[in-house]
């Protein structure tokens, strides 16, 4: 009888109580390690950077960019000066009222060479700041500019946060980060969680009273937990989710389309990777749509854009499997077939392919190219690297045969950084000076038609010179719970119309 | 044993559920669907499909499969039966040319005003005049009048002969086809499409540029020292998608010997199935189910997602009762037609395109959104209604995302090679709206 | 004189473990590929400053010695990547006492369970024991993740079907709470062979002292034995706890960041990935200095129990 009233008393405790309150739960793979806009490297800081800051300007639903921080703006005749006047009435969340001299300290912090900021490049068109009360502003441009506006829309911070301009990443502000956007961090949760509210000071009423965010490190079960109604938004759905979220009448799916595309990389300053002809073979060596079955739906690619790109060229077709003009080109470098295996000067091919550990799906797609490679005669190694790993052995030594990555873009598809000879990014070491040439061109040109030619053929270029195996881009989207209404999603930064959000 | 039992009652009684949920549809309210008629009466499907031997099943078969021109073909072997059936498949490929036509004008105008505004318009090109036509042509005679007054200092003779020659005249019609300046030949070959509805002509040329002036790049442009490049600047012909949505129109009733297709398919003694198969659904059904009733004035999207959602408890309680109740035959076409699911995004295509008509771009993404596969999402299969996509660009341009514009006509563009012009014009759109942003690219 | 020379003996050992758990952590995360600055942005720009703040320049051995050195005066250090500037003790001692929490009631549940199965089940060990071996048989990962999926599955069929409300712990492991944490120490304590070595262990003790003659002098006197084996048995487990300890920790680790617990081991496990070395190597002070402890403890029971080993002390 005890154990009887024992038992009922425990199912009883176990299974009582409902759980869920009203704050929005959203999923991160990782949660950010400081909460500060001038370090923004990743996706998610990004993301909780839009709760939290606000820029001189924002994007409307319309994608046009409007004031925010910004109040009024007169821009000179000679568009190479900028009068702002700032709102009079935004506030910290600390209570402190915002003024010029915060913006002015935030772009002179951003351009410190000591603050190693990573936002730098986003203030150097600025050639100075100029305080001219508590709520104006003077910006002086290097060059003419004829929407500055669409380029401020960087975070402000507080000044009265900092000692001074020479900012570090390991300032008390990382913990303790303070803006004028409307949620405030309440608290780092134990599990890595992050706490935000509402910021009752806000100009605008703010109908989502809490968010959460949660660092949930496996991305399989992030689908999982939205289906368990223990998260209300995911922000990228691994595609072999969508079938089921599509059927949950509890979620609704957003196309969250980010002009991200999969590629591999070769190590230009390797032999025999060197050779534009071996770097073919491989392409003609793989087949594309068997490895992006397993892993998702989308588009096979020929070049660094997304195939809905105005730079696509369409008439580049992507690399199909071609085993004999693969062996041509591998005869040609003085490879033989002996066997099963290619070899030369009797030492078998073998290659390595590295792949980033935290890249969804790697997995799968580097097992599977490694049984296409390994049936075409040459011997394949693999490996997943961690992020230190990938950065010492990828971005420092160049110590690598192939990689697999990707890469995500936003709506200026920019790929300087990644084939320019100059580029900060071009870690292939590829080097071409008619596509350097033309990336100039196009960088300079306002032309959008000179612009498409110019880009166009850096495509075909960089087709044709193979540093990388352009493979596919993914279709992407993000999940949100039925309670949650009035969602509108940017298609970069995902939380800008927040306001507008509500839950039920 | 007795333990197990207490631990039974206590889920029940001590941690017990929500008893006081709402009912839940039954999905009575769609028996008289078409969907419904499909699953319940799976003979009478086959009579209205036809057998192989007929090229109506090939026909059905097409349309089911949203190939309107394979379904126009396939219908009509020249008996009245077949001529109706073709028509009902040439009124939706008009419909969604209409679609394209109403997109063609936004982003012609939208593109044209931007460039002007952005950058200005390049010295001697010849942009003004394909401005100018696209203005005339769809009835902006002010605009069309200030354009074509630019295009007199473009560079090509023909081009400002020919703008020379619109000015005059005022409108696009009136051109021979014999004179020797191609673009005007071009307004005669549009004039003549219009008005027999052979779109051949059109076809042949739709993938190629109006005109193309070479622009140079100094190589000393502003001692950017950087080297010379020659481009082609081609423009596309802006009249394609009108004299399309016409001819097609123009097509339907030759077809149905009527001015109105519509009305002659409706008032004819076809089954009432053939008549609604792979169709929408009736005003009077939706607002049995109360979906899509009493709409907001404003372009609200949680109104539409609130519709869908309404929507699907119906059809869901149909399915299942469907799938309960049906015949092996039945339970067949429920699944290998995915009669659900094409039902579903019939009906929210339907939705979609009252709220464009609505001026309601919003909602009309959030309608065409929710209807798409997206197991297939970058095809047209018969749940991914081609109109859909047509319907995305036009309310992405519409609320100024242009870029996400390209990838739903990127959905397009296999089956439909016509819009090449129309993406192109719609990719120089999103490049002069991004011209100032930062440019920003992440690993992973 | 005699007490000082164990305490200096203990203090030694103490020492060294620490030290040589700290070198062996040094030495892997020297080994591996990368280093903190590969992760700072913008770190290749400003490599040579930042190896000099955080002293990277040094050659290894003075970087362990100046760690050590350090460490002996309280000073782990602050974290270079985890949270960048946040003192290793301030984020390390909650972590360990989140661990702790868990480790603990583990170790004693483990050894509790043993025990009482022990007692019970006779030489051969009943039907109890042997199905204990075939679940504890079962790695602490798969454990955790079987038991996750399962409750949360029932549970979420349950709570669709309207059978029940949803519970304040689901869905585990993303919801804190204590259902939670008590998983966490029931899968710890049984996973990975624990709880069927320990019962294993406490089993062939206990019969080993039921052969012991002074039980069967005690049988024979018809005296209670239940007390002489209760108390021979302590030096037992004691020596069991101690051994047990270090391989607790190491389960830890995989408990945690299956459960998303951020304990001491997810922490270390992250440190290490991020290459946070001052962290990573004040958690594993923590964690050798926990086993250690556990091994004073366990010695300081067994002496006060056993008086021949008083004796031999």
């Amino acid at each position: 009888m005890q154990t009887r009233r024992i038992s009922i008393l425990l199912l009883a405790l176990f299974f009582s109580a409902p759980a869920w309150g009203q704050a929005l739960r959203y999923a991160e793979d990782k949660a950010p390690g400081i909460v500060n806009p001038v370090y923004t490297t990743s996706m998610s800081e990004a993301r909780l950077n839009e709760l939290l800051f606000e820029g001189l300007y924002i994007d409307n639903t319309e994608l046009m960019s409007v004031p925010a921080l910004a109040e009024t703006a007169q821009l000179s005749d000679d568009k190479t000066e900028m009068t702002i006047r700032l709102r009079y009435d935004a506030r910290w969340h600390d209570g402190v009222p915002f003024t010029s001299a915060d913006v002015a300290f935030t772009i002179e912090a951003m351009k410190n060479k000591k603050s190693l900021s990573t936002e730098r490049g986003r203030v150097a068109w600025i050639k100075k700041v100029e305080v001219l009360d508590d709520t104006a502003i003077k910006l002086y441009f290097e060059n003419p500019e004829a929407r500055p506006q669409d380029k401020l829309m960087f975070k402000i911070l507080p000044k009265h946060r900092f000692t001074g301009v020479d900012m570090k990443r390991t300032d008390a502000f990382r913990t303790e980060p303070i803006g004028t956007g409307p949620y405030k961090l309440v608290r780092y949760n134990d599990d890595n969680s992050i706490a935000l509210e509402a910021n009752p000071d806000y100009r605008e009423t703010v109908k989502l009273s809490e968010m959460v965010m949660r660092e949930v490190s496996d991305k399989n079960y992030q689908a999982k937990l939205l289906h368990y109604e223990s998260l209300e938004a995911l922000v990228r759905v691994l595609p072999r989710d969508l079938a089921s979220l599509q059927n949950n009448r509890k979620v609704e799916l957003y196309p969250y389309q980010t002009n991200s595309w999969w590629y591999l990389g070769f190590n230009l300053g390797k032999k025999p990777f060197d050779d534009p002809r071996f770097r073919q073979a491989i392409g003609l060596l793989i087949d594309q749509e068997a490895l992006m079955a397993p892993i998702g739906t989308g588009d096979l690619l020929s070049g660094p854009y997304v195939k809905s790109s105005p730079y696509y060229n369409h008439d580049v077709p992507a690399w199909r499997p071609d085993e004999f003009a693969a062996s041509g080109k591998l005869e040609e470098l003085g490879y033989e077939r002996q066997g099963e295996l290619w070899t030369k000067g009797g030492i078998p091919l073998e290659l390595t392919i590295t792949a980033h550990q935290s890249l969804e799906s790697s997995q799968e797609v580097v097992i599977n190219l490694q049984s296409q490679l390994q049936a075409a005669g040459i011997k394949v190694n693999v490996e997943f690297l961690d992020e230190a790993s990938w950065k010492a052995r990828v971005w420092r030594e160049r110590n690598f045969d192939i990689i697999l990555s990707q890469w995500t873009f936003d709506r200026n598809e920019d790929i300087r950084d990644q084939f320019h000879g100059k580029g900060s990014r071009n870690f292939t070491g590829y080097s071409s000076s008619r596509v350097d040439a033309l990336l100039d061109r196009a960088r300079e040109s306002t032309d959008p038609h000179v612009k498409k030619a110019a880009l166009r053929e850096v495509h075909a270029a960089i087709h044709e010179d193979a540093p990388m195996i352009f493979l596919w881009t993914l279709d992407s989207y993000a999940a949100l719970s039925t309670r949650v209404r009035n969602v509108v999603v940017h298609p970069f930064y995902f939380f800008t119309y927040v306001l507008d959000w509500r839950m039920d | 044993m007795r333990l197990y039992v207490t631990i039974l009652l206590s889920l029940a009684i001590g941690c017990g559920g929500d008893d006081a949920k709402n009912a839940a549809p039954s999905g009575d309210a769609l028996d008289a669907s078409w969907a419904n008629i499909v699953v319940s009466q799976p003979v009478r499907f086959a009579e209205v499909v036809g057998d192989e031997r007929t090229g109506r099943r090939d026909g059905w078969i097409a349309l089911h499969q949203n190939d309107f021109g394979a379904a126009v073909d396939a219908f009509n072997d020249g008996t009245p039966h077949g001529k109706l059936l073709a028509t009902r498949a040439a009124v939706e490929r008009s419909e969604l040319f209409e679609d394209l036509a109403r997109v063609n004008d936004i982003a012609w105008f939208s593109t044209f005003s931007t460039w002007q505004q952005r950058t200005g318009i390049p010295e001697g090109s010849g942009l003004p005049y394909v401005a100018g036509l696209h203005a005339l042509d769809a009835g902006d005679s002010d605009a069309a009048t200030a354009w074509l007054e630019l295009a007199s200092n473009a560079k090509a003779e023909e081009v400002r002969n020919a703008a020379l020659q619109l000015t005059e005249r005022g409108n696009v019609t009136g051109f021979s086809a014999d004179v020797e300046n191609s673009l005007l030949r071009s307004l005669a070959r549009h004039e003549l499409a219009r008005q027999n509805g052979d779109l051949l002509p059109i076809l042949q040329r739709a993938n190629s540029a109006l005109f193309s002036e070479p622009v140079e790049v100094a190589s000393d442009e502003e001692g950017s020292g950087l080297p010379a490049l020659t481009v082609e600047r081609s423009f596309f012909d802006p009249q394609v998608g009108r004299t399309l949505a016409l001819g097609y129109a123009k097509n339907a009733t030759g077809l149905a010997g009527d001015a109105s297709p519509n009305s002659a398919v409706l008032n004819s003694d076809l089954d009432p199935l053939a008549k609604a198969l792979f169709g929408g659904a009736p005003a009077e059904m939706l607002a049995q189910i109360d979906v899509a009733q009493n709409p907001t004035a404003e372009d609200d999207v949680e109104w539409a997602r609130e519709q869908v959602r309404r929507l699907d408890e119906h059809l869901d309680a149909w399915e299942g009762a469907s799938f309960a109740n049906a015949s092996d035959d039945g339970k067949a076409l429920l699944q290998d037609l995915d009669l659900a699911d094409v039902f579903r995004s019939r009906i929210l295509l339907g939705l979609a395109r009252e709220a464009l008509r609505g001026d309601h771009p919003r909602r009309a993404l959030a309608f065409a959104q929710l209807a798409l596969d997206l197991e297939h999402p970058r095809e047209i299969t018969p749940v991914n209604h081609p109109a859909l996509q047509a319907v995305i660009v036009e309310a992405q341009l519409r609320t100024g995302h242009t870029r996400e514009a390209l990838d739903a006509l990127q959905v397009l563009l296999p089956a439909y090679p016509v819009l090449l012009g129309l993406d192109e014009v719609i990719s120089d759109l999103a490049i002069l709206q991004n011209l100032d942003r930062h440019g920003d690219s992440k690993e992973n | 004189m005699r007490l000082l020379k164990s305490l200096g003996r203990v203090g030694l050992s103490f020492f060294l473990t620490l030290a040589g758990a700290v070198l062996f952590v040094q030495l892997l995360l020297w080994a591996a590929p990368g280093d903190p600055i590969d992760l700072v942005p913008n770190g290749v720009e400003f490599r040579a400053e930042l190896e000099a703040e955080w002293d990277l320049d040094r050659p290894l051995p003075a970087r362990f010695a100046a760690y050590l050195g350090r460490a002996f005066q309280g000073d782990l250090g602050t974290s270079l990547t985890y949270r960048p500037g946040s003192s290793v003790s301030e984020l390390a001692w909650p972590a360990a006492l989140r661990s702790a929490r868990i480790l603990v009631p583990a170790l004693v549940l483990t050894l509790s369970v043993a025990l009482i199965m022990a007692w019970f089940s006779g030489r051969r060990g009943g039907p109890a024991v042997r199905l204990t071996q075939a679940v504890s048989i079962a790695p602490v990962f798969l454990l955790a993740f079987l038991s996750v999926t399962f409750l949360n599955e029932s549970t979420f069929s349950l709570i669709e079907s309207g059978a029940i409300e949803r519970p304040f712990w689901f869905a585990l492991p993303d919801t804190d709470s204590w259902v939670r944490s008590l998983l966490a120490i029931l899968v710890l304590a049984v996973g990975s062979g624990a709880l069927s070595e320990v019962t294993a262990a406490c089993t062939d003790e206990l019969n080993h002292l039921r052969n012991a003659p002074f039980i069967e002098a005690a049988v024979a006197r018809g005296a209670r034995v239940g007390p002489h084996l209760v108390w021979n048995l302590i030096p037992a487990v004691a020596s069991v706890f101690s051994n047990r300890a270090a391989f607790f920790v190491g389960g830890l680790v995989i408990i945690e960041k299956v459960l998303q617990l951020n304990g001491a081991g997810a922490m270390l496990w992250q440190a290490c990935l991020m290459r946070d070395y001052p962290l990573a190597m004040g958690l594993t002070v923590m964690a050798a200095g926990a086993v250690c402890l556990a091994r004073l403890i366990s010695d300081v029971v067994r002496v006060a129990v056993d008086p021949r080993l008083r004796e031999a002390a």
